[in-house]
């Protein structure tokens, strides 16, 4: 458990720089999209403006939204680390005294890829948070300017939709990147070819097997549809169901579920490679 | 306490290793000679557990190589394997976390001997000083095994004697088992009781240092002169 720990905690010590840099980002972005969101008077719709002069475009209203999806483009960055993490200890000869612990060529690997979903994990609380907080200040606008309720997601549905797709994205990029890794490990040469043949083929893969997947798993995982809900425009609290055929949406809890397993498989495959082939 | 056998290591398009037999008992101080490229270093790093063997078998106190065996072993490769975002003291506490036989008052010690500051960051040392740092850390706990990879070519002379007092200090302490590669054979000399001259991969010569110089009338540099060309 202290050797674990240790490893883990040197993987987030290592890329602490970089990951306070995305926190903040993270941070900053999503207050950006909540104080920057108000009611335009000219235009009778939600604006977003960052000096509190209501903008008349209605194209303002989109850019300063945006900030509140910037955190989750980090989840591209992931890959990227990890394939740099491993770089790193190569060009740092650090392989050296890491192969040579008594711990497992698992743990190495594993202790990378817990770092890393440590800090998405991070992102997507402080991202979710903001974009909570967003949302129900858009509801509140909508309903109480508009004298109208808005159909809508209970908010704990927001952060299970917005999960799904981020975690993902997130496991099958990790998966990507872990499976490169491993490959680099067992081709000496052409490596960058290898890798994009690598890539290629498990998205290829990802994709064929998605249908069969969802069909097995939709059996257990599709079941559970999220509601929709309305607020009720004189309280803006209570929640009223919507009537017959659209009631609910897809979860898509089975398309998630098969991401993360078939990401999962792939950082398998990656450790099964370092575990076998790694060596200084 | 070591068993090489039949040992070889291949890479695309060469063999470092051919058919290396080697038995090395406990606490005995060995040094593996021979020039560059003739495998020295690809034989701690098998030794060690950071390279596999192509072919044979590698055995610690009866224990193929693996987690347990590097539990044993004290590997000091011949770069610097340290983090030089970390400090000395970080680097040290590191390494300690996998070691439960790690002993923090040795480790003071040791830096003081080599003259080393906890609080240093390991990317402003000299090279000379991470060497030191090595030793530091390969003899800050009991380890059965200690591979010692060209461990002295880039130290002063001065400090290179520090170091070899030590590395005395800390053999009669305790039963290790020492490996030396280096080509500085004379700094070594009075310190190696076995040695293994190595030539492409292959072992030209093995023996009890003190045997092998009267046998031959000559020092190890000069036996190794005569055996390198």
């Amino acid at each position: 458990m202290n050797e674990w720990k240790a490893l883990y905690l040197k993987e987030i010590k290592e890329h602490r720089t970089i990951f306070i840099f995305l926190l903040a980002l993270t941070v900053a972005a999503g207050f950006v999209s909540v104080i920057s969101v108000g009611w335009n008077t000219e235009t009778s719709v939600v604006s977003s403006t960052i000096a509190g002069t209501p903008s008349s475009n209605s194209l303002d209203w989109s850019f300063h939204m945006l900030w509140a999806v910037v955190p989750y483009l980090f989840v591209f960055v992931m890959p990227f680390l990890l394939t740099h993490s491993f770089a790193q200890e190569m060009k740092g000869q650090t392989h050296y005294l890491l192969l040579s612990l008594p711990v497992s060529r698992s743990a190495l690997f594993l202790s990378k890829v817990a770092a890393l979903v440590t800090v998405a994990v991070a992102i997507f609380v402080l991202a979710t948070g903001a974009t909570h907080i967003l949302y129900l200040r858009l509801v509140e606008l909508i309903n109480s300017n508009l004298q109208m309720s808005m159909t809508r997601v209970a908010p704990r549905h927001l952060w299970l939709l917005i999960g799904e797709v981020y975690f993902a994205m997130l496991f099958v990029f990790l998966g990507a990147a872990s499976g490169v890794a491993g490959v680099r490990l067992v081709i000496k040469r052409f490596q960058g070819l290898a890798s994009a043949v690598f890539v290629g083929c498990a998205f290829y893969l990802y994709v064929r097997l998605l249908p069969p997947a969802q069909s097995l798993l939709g059996y257990v995982l599709d079941s559970y549809r999220i509601p929709l809900t309305k607020a009720d425009s004189a309280s803006g609290q209570a929640l009223v169901l919507l009537g017959d055929g659209a009631d609910s949406i897809s979860s898509g809890l089975d398309i998630a579920a098969y991401s993360v397993l078939f990401g999962t498989a792939l950082i398998g495959c990656g450790v099964f490679l370092f575990d076998r082939r790694a060596e200084a | 306490m070591i068993a090489v056998d039949n040992l070889w290591k291949t890479y695309p398009g060469t063999t470092a290793l051919r058919g290396v037999s080697l038995g090395v008992d406990k606490g005995r101080v060995v040094g593996v000679l021979g020039e560059n490229g003739s495998g020295k270093s690809t034989l701690f790093k098998v030794i060690a557990g950071v390279a596999r063997a192509s072919e044979g078998r590698v055995e610690i106190n009866g224990l193929e190589i693996g987690t347990e065996t590097r539990r044993m072993v004290s590997y000091l490769p011949e770069v610097s394997p340290f983090y030089d975002w970390m400090t000395i003291g970080e680097q040290l506490e590191f390494v300690a976390a996998f070691y439960p036989d790690w002993q923090p008052e040795k480790e003071r010690e040791l830096l003081e001997l080599m003259r080393l500051e906890a609080n240093r960051k390991i990317g402003v040392l000299s090279d000379g000083q991470k060497a030191r740092l090595k030793v530091v850390v390969a003899f800050a706990r009991p380890s059965a095994v200690v591979l010692m990879d060209e461990p002295f070519g880039r130290i002063d002379p001065p400090s290179r004697r520090r170091i070899l007092e030590a590395l005395l200090r800390e053999y009669r302490m305790g039963e290790q088992t020492i490996l030396i590669s280096t080509h500085l054979v004379d700094e070594i000399e009075e310190l190696i009781e076995e040695v293994v001259f190595l030539r492409e991969g292959e072992i030209a010569l093995k023996g009890n240092s003190d045997e092998l110089r009267s046998q031959r009338n000559q020092s190890l540099c000069d036996i190794f002169e005569e055996v390198v060309s």
